[in-house]
Formats: structure tokens, sequence, C-alpha cells
């Protein structure tokens, strides 16, 4: 079986497919790929099951050795990559030799990139699911981390290579970011004020991570806390000092702050490719 | 069962249904809603998320799905015909493994040795899991040891930590930041995703703390790596 070998793992990087379900109600959350239109074009380029596991990395990306030859694309955030000094680009398959290193550097436009394999990355199945999450697994990879990848057809009928565009979702520049969201259970303990001043646009602060992200902008508001109540990935909620936070694929299931707003889930891939400074319009969908 | 009809439903975004019920002080109530989550799980075959007073289905919300819904919660369903388990936690209170009791016990103007009485003399109802994989939710918690979680969270407790925050005590599985005040350690493991199932807690189920000996905690410790330790749980009767 080929295999990948890390050789640097990058900020955060970790393996992860379109997420572990069925397991809520053991306080197990979702996990799963942050961009997952990024993900499943990827693996579409390739032939793959739109679940096979991708290595997603974040903010600077992972330099590997493929211990065996290997069909790949890298897509997500705008990053520059090479294997064995060749040039990369992004959203077309490529070709890696067994034993050709590629190194990804830092995400420019967006913030979470992917490498998609044919095949798939085949590491162990926690709970159903190949996506990292500790304790069920190690939170992120590290050196010398051996992923397996799995068999695949691809390359091998002559003159069947998938073509497709993908409408990015990175944000163009200039193009404001827009989040669509609807009214959380709490929205209407606000005042017509709050609500208002909830709305406003607001940018992304140096706190985010696989679990939430916060924004800068804090809410004045005199919302109680409520009872442990159950979220969701998009869930928005606000702490008691005015902290605006958006749960996302690693959090909790269950949370004592008030849920102001629920993304759209066409808005979860947006937000996972947003990063510290950018500005987000909210959309309120009704 | 009329008595728990107070209930509203709102679609959660675009991705689920939630039903919120009012703060109901009953413990029958528990059994309720495990029962009307079983009956919400077999219609749909989606996850259903609980806690205090809500389930949440994850199913895109419709005129269909939540005239469906409604339905479902209007019948009539059997509740607590299931029996229930009684499990006893070991729970180590020695000042080792307990960084916040004394200062708790002050708090509260109690001895510690009064805390440990009134923490570990009765059953926890399990209400739901959340917060962490295995977190059990307990209600039932002595009103005299209520007590507002920290200002200022901790950065790591432990895995086995026994906490009270607020007006709740509970388990930390694993270990992660926390605001709740640490008064004891178990030596058991509360989650193995590798065991099936991987958590013993099933809302509905009970909690009771057993205060032992630093000497014991060790001897558990080493039963469970050499995995030999199990659970003791005893069965509730429900007539």
């Amino acid at each position: 079986m080929s295999t990948v070998e890390i050789i640097r793992p990058g900020l955060w990087s970790s393996v992860q497919d379109l997420g572990r379900f069925g397991f809520t109600h053991l306080g197990v959350p979702h996990s799963g790929v942050m961009d997952s239109a990024s993900a499943v074009f990827a693996n579409g380029l390739l032939n793959n099951p739109e679940n096979a596991a991708v290595l997603e990395f974040t903010l600077s990306g992972p330099e590997l050795r493929f211990n065996g030859e290997s069909f790949f694309v890298l897509s997500g955030g705008l990053v520059q990559a090479s294997c064995d000094g060749q040039g990369i680009a992004m959203n077309e398959v490529a070709f890696a030799k067994a034993g050709a290193v590629l190194k990804i550097g830092a995400i420019t436009i967006g913030s979470r990139g992917y490498l998609a394999v044919a095949g798939g990355f085949k590491t162990a199945k926690m709970l159903g699911s190949r996506s990292m999450y500790a304790p069920l697994t190690q939170a992120k990879l590290k050196k010398g981390d051996i992923l397996p990848m799995g068999s695949s057809g691809y390359g091998q009928v002559k003159g069947a290579k998938i073509k497709g565009g993908l409408s990015s979702i990175l944000p163009k520049k200039n193009q404001k970011i827009i989040l669509e969201v609807y009214k959380g259970p709490e929205y209407d303990l606000l005042s017509s004020s709050e609500q208002e001043a909830l709305l406003q646009p607001v940018r992304v602060s140096k706190l985010w991570n696989r679990m939430a992200l916060q924004f800068e902008e804090k809410l004045q508001h005199g919302l109680p806390e409520i009872k442990t109540s159950t979220v969701l990935p998009g869930t928005v909620q606000c702490t008691p000092d005015g902290s605006l936070i958006v749960l996302l694929n690693d959090c909790q299931t269950t949370g004592g702050y008030p849920r102001l707003l629920q993304l759209a889930k066409s808005s979860l891939a947006v937000i996972g490719q947003l990063q510290t400074t950018d500005k987000v319009f909210w959309r309120l969908l009704l | 069962m009329s008595r728990f009809s107070d209930y509203e439903i709102f679609p959660m975004g675009d991705q689920g249904i939630l039903i919120k019920w009012s703060s109901y002080n009953d413990p029958e109530f528990l059994r309720y809603m495990r029962a009307k989550r079983d009956q919400l799980l077999m219609r749909f075959e989606q996850e259903v998320i609980q806690a205090y007073h809500e389930l949440l289905l994850k199913v895109a919300p419709s005129s269909t799905t939540i005239k469906e819904v409604d339905r479902l919660l209007q019948q009539e369903v059997a509740v607590g015909s299931h029996s229930s388990l009684t499990h006893i936690i070991p729970v180590c209170y020695e000042a080792d493994y307990a960084p916040d009791l004394h200062a708790f016990a002050k708090a509260k103007q109690l001895t510690t040795e009064e805390v440990i009485r009134r923490h570990s003399q009765k059953a926890y109802q399990i209400a739901f899991l959340g917060f962490l994989p295995g977190f059990p939710y307990l209600t039932g918690l002595d009103p005299i040891l209520h007590y507002p979680r920290k200002e200022k969270p901790s950065l790591t407790i432990s895995q086995g930590a026994v906490a009270i925050g607020g007006e709740q005590t509970g388990i930390y599985p694993q270990a992660s930041p926390g605001g709740w005040h640490v008064i004891g350690r178990t030596p058991i493991p509360l989650f193995d995703p590798m065991a099936n199932p991987p958590s013993p807690f099933i809302p509905g189920d009970s909690i009771k703390f057993s205060a032992i000996s630093d000497a014991e905690y060790r001897k558990i410790a080493s039963q469970v790596i050499s995995g030999t330790y199990r659970i003791k749980s005893i069965s509730d009767e429900h007539s």
C-alpha cells in the first residue's frame, strides 16, 4: 500500500472527511472538513467518493513525501506548492512519482487548504469516520506520521481526464464577504436596537480554530445566561461580556450561552476560509 | 402525556428542528424526553441532540417535517418501561486530586468533610451527555453546594476531574479547559471510542459518587490499565 509521510506538518494539519455522524448524543461533534466545497471538488477531480479523506491544512501547509506514486489535487485557499521543485497548479490533477517531496507554502487568500489523493487517505476510522478529533484520535498531524493511501483506478484509462471549474468561494479582492444567517432561538430576547447592533458588519479576531471563531466587536446586551442547550456548527453565541462566537465543526454539542443567529448551511464553507481581520456582512434570511 | 405539552418548535437555521419545552422540575420529564427522543430517532433516522429542556432533530425544517414532528409530540408514548441503572463512581476527594475543594468549602462556609458528605450522599440523574465526548450533565445537586462558575476558566482540568459549576455537578472525561470547581477525581475512564458503547451513561440513568482513599485510587487506576476494572452498576426498580 502506498503511503505519504509527513516531513513538516504545517501550522495545523489533520486528516478529515465529511464528518462523524450519529454520536452527538455522546457529546461527540461532527468534525469534518471546514470548507466542504473545496474538499469535495478536489475529490471529484480524482474520481474519489466525495467522502474520501483529505489532508486539511491551515494557514501554512505541510511538506510531505510520497512513498508511492500518486495522482493528487490541491484546492482551497490560494497557496503556492512545488513537487520535487516543479510548481503545482491548484484545482488540477497532478502526479507525484514514488519518493517525490511536495512542499506546500503559506495560504495568501483564505485560511484552509486541501490535499486530496487518488483513492483517498486510509487512516483508521474511529466511530465511523476518519476525521481527526481528540480524544478519539490525535488532534493534528506531526512530523513522521504515515498516512496510507487507497488504491484507485484514476489515470488508467487514457484520455479520461475529468475537468471542472470551481466557482471559488474565496472572496475576490474588494468583494464583500457575506454570511447568510437565520434568527437563532434566543434572537427575540434582544431589543430591536440590540438586534440592529448585532447585524452590523464584524471583523474576525485572532481567536479562531476548528471549534469556534470569535469576532472583534462586542454586543452590548442584557441577555441572561441560558440553561445548557443544544447547538450546531454555525450557531452564533453571545457570551456575558458580549463576545460573538460562531461555533464550528469541532464545537461541543451543547452550550450555555444565548444563541442569536444560525448560519445557513451554504455559509459554513465560507466561514471555513475566513482569517483574522476579514470583515463580514450578515445577511438575515427569513 | 398532556402534562409535558408546553413546548415550542423552532427551525434551527436550515439544518435542524428545535423542540423547546418549558422548565419542568419533574424527574418523570427526563424519562419522557428519552421516550420522545427514541420516537423521533425511529421516525426520522437522523441525529437528535438533547439538553435539559430541548431536543434538536437534525432534519431540514419545512412545513412538512415540522408538522410531522408536532404530530409525534402530541402522540402518547410509553414512558419508563425500560429499567435504568445507578452507576457507582469512585472519587478521591483528597487534596492532591481536589485542587479547588479547600477554596470552595471556605467560600460556602462549610468544612471539606461536609462538602464531601453532601456531594456523595445522593444519586444524581444523568440528564444528557454533551460539552465533551462522554461528559454527563447531572441533575439534583444539593442547593447548598451550588456555586457560580469561575470568572476565569482554568486552562487545564485533569481527565476524571469531578467538579461543580453553577447548579450542576459533572465529571470531565478528558482533560480540558473549564470553569467548574474541581473537588475530586475518579480513576475510571468514562469514554472509550473503542468500547461498545463508548460511554456507559444513558440519559435517565443515575450516578452516585463513592469516596475512596488515595491508596484505593491508585489500586483502581492500575486495574483500569490492566483492563480488569468493571464499573459497579445497580439496577433501579421502577413500578
